[in-house]
């Protein structure tokens, strides 16, 4: 009986502090990049395609669809020279933001720059 | 009999003979546009239908516009300037099918007395000429699906505008969308016209498009009830694919003078829903609109169930949110190969140095998914989630908060686009635009339920998170609809609003967005807690046709009527039986160009609006007046036509000619008679 009893409570136990025990990586995304998480994790998938698949992503001829917020303190010339500098094909822009076709390989570096202050995924309406 | 002065029967020919100069030039002004209707009957054929007629003397003029006026009126002619029509012969007669292929023409089919013919238009009128036995030809017998209609229109008194009169006929309303597909057979059944102008501003620009590739059915679903709202709306569908498209949207709307815009889509993660401007999202797009004289009307969202807010709390000191209790997990349900889609942010916009986290687990406790974005100072208080159910996953997903890096405890939100949160937090579940000041929120109640509520356990309630009151008004759902079956959710609550205040608009002209966001709520049913509440905003959509429109506003952009119909020229339409009549539009665009962009104008409109229905009621029940009121209008629609063709300065100086003229001639007329 008595055993039965701790069997029990070690079960219990062990059921209550499963989720304690879950895996909380930090795996964010490095100091410095101005990249959101998403797609952090496409830039440095071995499989970006099946990344983006899995994850509903805009994903074309090894290009993705993003929003670029410039710097709003940042010069037209400035963004001009980041713009041909990443081989960025610009669909539209309005103010400090941008929406372009992004190489996949040039992410990091891209969310690196000075004139940028964050590079995420389109803002996409629910029906 | 006492005799009349000689001097008043001079003044008394004098004023005759000014009339009859001023009727008489204006009218040749108003003969030049072919504007007389009254002996027209005269000229028709009596072996064509008049359609066919005018269809070929429109040919005459250009092949252009018979293309034209055939499209108008949806009749079908073919790249080689063929069309099929029914030839009814004389039962006594058999006409040969060998004689119609010497016009050109072709027999399809042929039963008893009826040929179905393929014809050149140009010799339809040579065929029921020369062909002896040809009784009449006409366009071909159609059946008339049986359009599906919202039960909405009725239940929100939209049926009472429409036996007015009202129908939203030069209003221009646009409904902007994530997708159009199934246009062709809705507009083939007779769910939707075929003059809807569809655009795409998903590219670079908004371009025309024809949506032949579309597989997003939303948008198509939603136009169809505000088409049954207001069957005289001019409808401009944009499709959209994000925040940026909707700014292109928008200025489209603006620059092509619409009046309306629908937007039955909602948007997370781009403020903390509290109707704040940031980075051009849709708020600042919506509040944009109404600045430019847009009615904004937008669905609260689905998401009452499908939210989840609290300050963060950690009661066990591991870093992860207690979301009750000791439990530290949101669950979702979710099947095979569904797209999870979940999103957190958290009151500290617009940029931060805040850092939460967000994770998915599996039914299993495996980590499947994570949003770890930086917040080291610039970046949105922002994760969303993207996850695809593999086809082997139906089961429950569980969602973890963690806090990385945060000084305090942050009031979080949570949004699963497509499932259910368990627990949820019904309370304040509005998602953007649907908390921008510049839009009107709409909630849904079932139509089976619509005169006693409850609202829809999914309508999104408020209030928004800075204290504001939200939704603005109900309207129905679950109602009948050709795409979707039973459309059920705010999206079709929303359409129903957007078609009401195409319905208002249609009947007082000069209304403001401003104005219709009042007129909307003022005539509603109230529901729940008296006055403004969180659940029903004002109440239930109700479109009362005896109450009055109150238009205070002025409206600075020059009026809410497009160029495309008779809206509010009653006594015009009363007179000439169609406020698509010519005469009618040259008068309501001599309206909208001349009176509606100065004080002046638009308080005689305003007045005309009032007082005219009555004046116009009694015209129309009175052939003989219709034809005095009509000869009356003819020098006004001169004078009108004038105007437009060659500005307000000609037709002054044209006026102030003819003015001399007449004192001249006057004079002359005096010195004459004086002389005898």
């Amino acid at each position: 009986m008595k055993r039965f009893i701790f069997i029990t409570a070690a079960v219990f136990f062990l059921g209550c502090t499963a989720i304690a025990q879950k895996d909380y990586p930090e795996d964010k995304p490095p100091e410095g990049l101005k990249l959101s998480s998403i797609l952090y994790g496409l830039a440095v998938d071995p499989d970006p395609e099946d990344f983006a698949n899995k994850h509903n992503i805009s994903f074309h001829k090894n290009r993705v669809k993003v929003f670029i917020y410039f710097d709003p303190a940042s010069s037209e010339p400035d963004r001009k020279k980041i713009i041909e500098r990443y081989k960025l094909i610009v669909e539209k822009k309005s103010m400090d933001l941008l929406r372009a076709l992004v190489p996949v390989n040039v992410l990091i570096p891209l969310s690196r720059e000075s004139v940028i202050w964050s590079i995420k995924l389109p803002d996409k309406p629910i029906p | 009999m006492p005799k009349v002065p000689k001097i008043i029967t001079k003044k008394l020919f004098i004023i005759l003979s000014t009339i009859l100069v001023v009727n008489f030039s204006f009218s040749i002004a108003g003969f030049a546009k072919n504007l007389d209707a009254v002996f027209k009957k005269k000229n028709v054929h009596p072996k064509m239908t008049s359609r066919l007629e005018k269809l070929g003397k429109e040919f005459k003029k250009s092949e252009t516009a018979a293309r034209l006026f055939a499209l108008k009126r949806n009749i079908k002619i073919d790249k080689e300037n063929e069309i099929i029509v029914y030839v009814i012969s004389d039962s006594k007669v058999y006409i040969d099918e060998a004689t119609f292929e010497s016009f050109g023409a072709k027999v399809i089919k042929r039963s008893d007395t009826v040929l179905k013919i393929k014809a050149p238009v140009n010799m339809l009128k040579t065929i029921a000429d020369t062909i002896k036995g040809v009784s009449l030809i006409k366009l071909p017998d159609t059946p008339l699906p049986l359009a599906v209609e919202s039960e909405g229109v009725v239940l929100a008194g939209a049926s009472d505008y429409h036996i007015s009169g009202y129908t939203g006929s030069g209003v221009k309303v646009a409904i902007i969308d994530s997708g159009f597909a199934g246009l062709s057979s809705a507009i083939s059944k007779g769910e939707l016209p075929n003059n809807v102008v569809k655009v795409d501003c998903t590219g670079p620009n908004c371009v025309s498009t024809n949506f032949n590739f579309e597989t997003e059915k939303h948008g198509t679903a939603v136009t169809e009830i505000v088409y049954d709202m207001a069957p005289g709306t001019r409808l401009f569908l944009i499709k959209i694919g994000d925040t940026l498209d909707l700014i292109d949207a928008k200025n489209y709307a603006i620059n092509q003078g619409i009046k309306i815009i629908n937007f039955s889509l909602v948007v997370a993660n781009t403020n903390f829903y509290d109707g704040e401007c940031w980075f051009l999202n849709p708020v600042c797009t919506a509040n944009s609109a109404y600045t430019n004289n847009i009615l904004w009307v937008t669905a609260a969202g689905n998401e009452a169930n499908r939210h989840y807010e609290a300050i963060f709390s950690d009661m066990d000191n591991d870093g992860l949110h207690n979301v009750s209790g000791s439990d530290e997990t949101l669950n979702i349900t979710a099947a095979a190969s569904d797209s999870i889609h979940v999103y957190l942010t958290w009151d500290a916009w617009p940029g931060t140095n805040q850092d939460y986290d967000l994770y998915l687990y599996d039914s299993s406790d495996n980590l499947i998914d994570s949003s770890l974005n930086l917040q080291t100072g610039t970046q949105l208080p922002t994760e969303e989630i993207v996850y695809s159910v593999p086809v082997d996953g139906d089961g429950t997903y569980h969602l973890v908060i963690n806090k990385s890096h945060a000084t305090t405890n942050h009031r979080l939100e949570v949004y699963s686009a497509y499932h259910k949160l368990t627990p949820a937090v019904s309370t304040s579940s509005l998602l953007s635009p649907a908390d921008a000041d510049g839009a009107i929120a709409v909630g849904a109640i079932d139509q089976s339920d619509w005169a006693t509520g409850d609202q829809e356990p999914f309508s999104s309630q408020g209030p928004t998170n800075d204290g504001r009151i939200k939704p603005d008004i109900c309207g129905p759902d679950g109602i009948s609809n050709d795409v979707f079956g039973t459309f059920y959710g705010t999206s079709a609550s929303c359409a129903h609003v957007a078609g009401a205040a195409a319905l208002i608009l249609s009947r007082n002209q000069i209304c403001s967005a401003s104005d219709l966001m009042n007129a909307l709520p003022t005539s509603a049913i109230d529901m729940g807690n008296p006055g403004k509440d969180n659940i029903y905003g004002y109440g239930r959509l109700n479109l009362d046709i005896h109450s009055d429109i109150v238009c205070s506003d002025v409206d600075e952009s020059g009026g809410g009527i497009d160029g495309g119909g008779g809206g509010g020229c009653f006594i015009a339409t009363a007179a000439y039986g169609s406020s698509m009549a010519p005469h009618v539009e040259i008068l309501r665009r001599v309206r909208d160009r001349f009176l509606l962009n100065n004080r002046i104008g638009k308080s005689f409109v305003n007045f005309y609006t009032k007082y005219s229905p009555t004046a116009a009621d009694f015209i129309a029940g009175h052939d003989i007046l219709r034809m005095f009121v009509r000869m009356g209008l003819f020098p006004l629609v001169g004078i009108g036509w004038v105007a437009l063709k060659f500005g307000p300065v000609f037709t002054l100086s044209l006026m102030l000619l003819f003015s001399f003229l007449l004192i001249c001639l006057a004079r002359r007329t005096r010195q004459l008679l004086k002389v005898k």
